[in-house]
């Protein structure tokens, strides 16, 4: 079919578009004014107070003692580490968030049409400065007065604004840092901006770290003067008398300058966005957004994993046993194996676990128990992967409680194996095993947390609901972890200490079996 | 009817160590209507991605009307009409709506009328009021075809647009991409289903470990 067209549609489009969407206008402004309100209402309770003591702080230039000193003296070497790190944080959130970014409808509807896209990219890289921009603002300008608080010299209105300024510039260089990376994506080649970042921001945080232990500028004037992460901090440094005003201007300038062309380097950058990045960044938002609401970490960090090319198994695969008892450890041994990061931190968690233990000391016994139940949490990961959607072992012939307790034999295995040639030493490791591998098979089964969980109770030192979330993601270690703690005593022999080490796992292990049965 | 649109020359792509195409070469041309057929896991998907220009080939060119085929050229864009598989809709936007988007993206005369034609093609004349999140697969099928049939198109792209679809339906788009093709156009479609191709007009073509040949 022919039809005729002009070629590029005009932004008219986009008008009508705005004109069928004008129903839901006023539903959509409601709720992004409501989002508004529960933001400043959030600032005024939690930041308000803290941000009137700096004020009233930095008045009277109050923060004295020797850390505001090594704060005041190495002030000048940190703000342009903190400059730089903040540019490869941005770098770094834009591989898989950038600044400019499409809602998906728009990425099915709009994006494979001739729209200009000018008129569809632009209006986001301009509400990205403006967000950056404030945003740095008000970062500067706390951080200025939290300097002047502890004795930064000069006067206080000043070093505010100065640092605001500063602040600003580096939230607009960031926005630049960014839509740079979207546009050369790492994950379609080769790409010079983040490695390079690193390295200055490694070498300027090394730098402000010295400078810190020496309490000393160190080489304050060199990081200052070494690029735009550091002419945003000069007409600070020329506030609190750090350098000369003539240097605070000239860095002010310079600044400018920098802002100017990291404003057009947006701009171009934008305007070459290929479709494919925002199609996957659009993808990868929603999963992300979706999984955060569900205050699921997992999901979420699955959603920022890069969408490489499918990898296909390599090499490592191991014969099938014939024992059927042995099918659930050799599937758990596959995925250990495809894993080897994953494994070899947990195994190398259990090595500290142990050599803890063997120290002797209740304090390690204590610290002891926190890697191995990390340990084993590693090393349940096959039994995490089923839990997260039942249909996957819905055709293994064995019920879900019967199937999580096969899935501890492999780690299990593993772990008594690693420990045995220094039972002598550390006897209690190997009579953990049962009760770290329980608590960590719970937490691998646990779920998407339910939303109720996080409506809590009001009481006079605030809401249950965070604290009802925290313990609801780790229920299963706050429970069996004290439980052994009885064994580190120092009255207690090592056969009562192994026999309750065991009871513990055995009712660990129970909880496992009961929750993988109930679990839905 | 001779002139050249879509040709892929010597394409090869995979990902990590498969390959999934390999020396993979094709040449549409006005009134052409190619149907690739393959098993599931074949490429044929790949190969609709990379003609659309949305991915690139490890190797080998490709090129729209002599120039490389690049999704972000507005020219590209105006060109060619893909459905690649469903996508997010706007959840306040009608079905309507959505097509009528598409036609003024193009800055078709009279977008009303032909929106009102695509509905009535589709049959989607009796849901044109409601939103996509109400419709069924098989209706949001219909609409992403009727997405590209309301702009205009040199190059029409489908993977599996057979999906969710009954026989009527099957039929009724076999014989709109005849006659697409009848038309001046080309049309390049994967599918699982022969006879859509067949009745469709289109040369058969099968990917068989990552190789195009004409289908037996």
């Amino acid at each position: 079919m022919r039809l005729s067209a002009g070629r590029g549609a005009a932004p008219e489009v986009l008008v009508r578009l705005a004109g069928f969407r004008a129903r839901g206008r006023a539903a959509r402004r409601r709720q992004a004014l409501y989002v508004a309100y529960c933001v400043l209402l959030l600032t005024a309770i939690y930041a308000v107070p803290y941000l009137a003591a700096l004020v009233d702080a930095a008045a009277g230039q109050r923060w004295r003692g020797p850390t505001a000193e090594r704060a005041r003296e190495a002030a000048p070497a940190a703000l342009p580490a903190l400059a730089a790190l903040a540019l490869l944080g941005a770098a770094q959130l834009a591989v898989w968030r950038g600044p400019v970014r499409l809602p998906a409808a728009a990425v099915h509807w709009l994006l494979p049409h001739p729209v200009p896209r000018a008129a569809l990219l632009l209006p986001r890289l301009r509400l990205a400065w403006l967000v950056n921009g404030v945003g740095g603002a008000l970062s500067g300008a706390v951080a200025a007065l939290a300097v002047h608080a502890v004795g930064g010299g000069g006067a206080a209105w000043a070093a505010t604004l100065a640092g605001a300024g500063g602040g600003a510039a580096v939230g607009l260089m960031g926005v630049a840092a960014a839509v740079w990376t979207q546009r050369h994506h790492p994950w379609f080649g080769r790409t010079w901006l983040r490695p390079v970042l690193t390295l200055l921001a490694v070498a300027l945080l090394a730098h402000a770290w010295s400078a810190w232990a020496s309490s000393s500028a160190g080489w304050a004037r060199a990081a200052l003067w070494s690029g735009p992460w550091g002419w945003a901090a000069l007409p600070w440094a020329a506030t609190a008398g750090r350098v000369s005003a003539a240097e605070g201007a000239c860095g002010g300038v310079l600044a400018a300058l920098a802002v100017a062309g990291a404003l057009l380097v947006a701009r171009r950058a934008t305007l070459a966005l290929p479709a494919r990045v925002l199609r996957q960044q659009t993808r990868i938002a929603g999963v992300f957004t979706a999984a955060l609401y569900g205050a699921d970490p997992r999901v979420a960090r699955a959603a920022l994993s890069a969408p490489r090319r499918t990898r296909r198994a390599t090499g490592r695969t191991v014969r099938v046993p014939r024992a059927r008892w042995l099918l659930v450890p050799w599937r758990d041994l596959l995925g250990l194996l495809r894993a080897p990061l994953r494994t070899g931190s947990g195994v190398a968690l259990w090595g500290v676990t142990v050599a803890l233990l063997a120290a002797g000391h209740p304090a390690a016994g204590v610290a002891a128990l926190v890697t191995g139940y990390l340990a084993a949490a590693q090393l349940v990961e096959p039994a995490r992967l089923e839990s997260e959607n039942h249909e996957r072992g819905a055709a293994l012939p064995w019920p879900r409680g019967a199937l999580a307790l096969r899935h501890a034999l492999l780690p299990g295995a593993l772990l008594l194996l690693s420990s045995a040639p220094l039972v002598a030493f550390a006897p209690l490791a190997p009579a953990w095993v049962p009760a770290l591998l329980g608590a960590a098979s719970v937490s691998a089964r646990r779920g998407a947390m339910p939303a109720s969980v996080l409506l809590g109770t009001q009481t006079p030192l605030g809401d249950t609901g965070p604290i009802q979330a925290a313990f609801w993601l780790a229920r299963a270690p706050l429970l069996v972890l004290p439980a052994l703690v009885p064994t580190l005593l120092s009255g207690v022999s090592t056969a009562p200490a192994v026999a309750w080490s065991l009871a513990v796992g055995a009712a660990a292990l129970t909880w496992t079996r009961a929750s993988a049965s109930r679990s839905a | 009817m001779d002139t050249e649109l879509l040709r892929l020359t010597g394409v090869r792509h995979g990902y990590g160590d498969r390959p999934v195409l390999e020396d993979v070469s094709l040449t549409l041309r006005a009134g052409d209507a190619v149907a690739v057929l393959g098993a599931n896991g074949a490429g044929k998907s790949t190969l609709l991605r990379i003609a659309a220009g949305r991915e690139e080939p490890d190797s080998g060119t490709v090129t729209l009307r002599g120039r490389p085929a690049d999704e972000d050229d507005a020219a590209f864009r105006t060109d060619v009409a893909c459905a690649l598989g469903p996508g997010a809709h706007y959840p306040d936007l009608t079905v309507r709506e959505h097509l009528l988007l598409v036609a003024l993206a193009h800055r078709v005369p009279e977008a009303e009328t032909r929106v009102a034609e695509a509905l009535g093609e589709h049959r989607l004349a009796d849901h044109a009021e409601q939103f996509p999140a109400a419709l069924s697969a098989g209706l949001g099928q219909l609409l992403s075809l009727a997405a590209t049939r309301v702009r205009p198109h040199t190059l029409l792209i489908l993977d599996e647009p057979e999906a969710h679809l009954d026989a009527e339906a099957r039929a009724a788009l076999a014989a709109r991409l005849a006659a697409t093709a009848a038309g001046g156009g080309a049309v390049l479609l994967a599918t699982h289903d022969p006879t859509l191709g067949e009745r469709s007009g289109a040369r058969p073509l099968e990917l068989v470990d990552g190789r195009l040949r004409a289908a037996e």
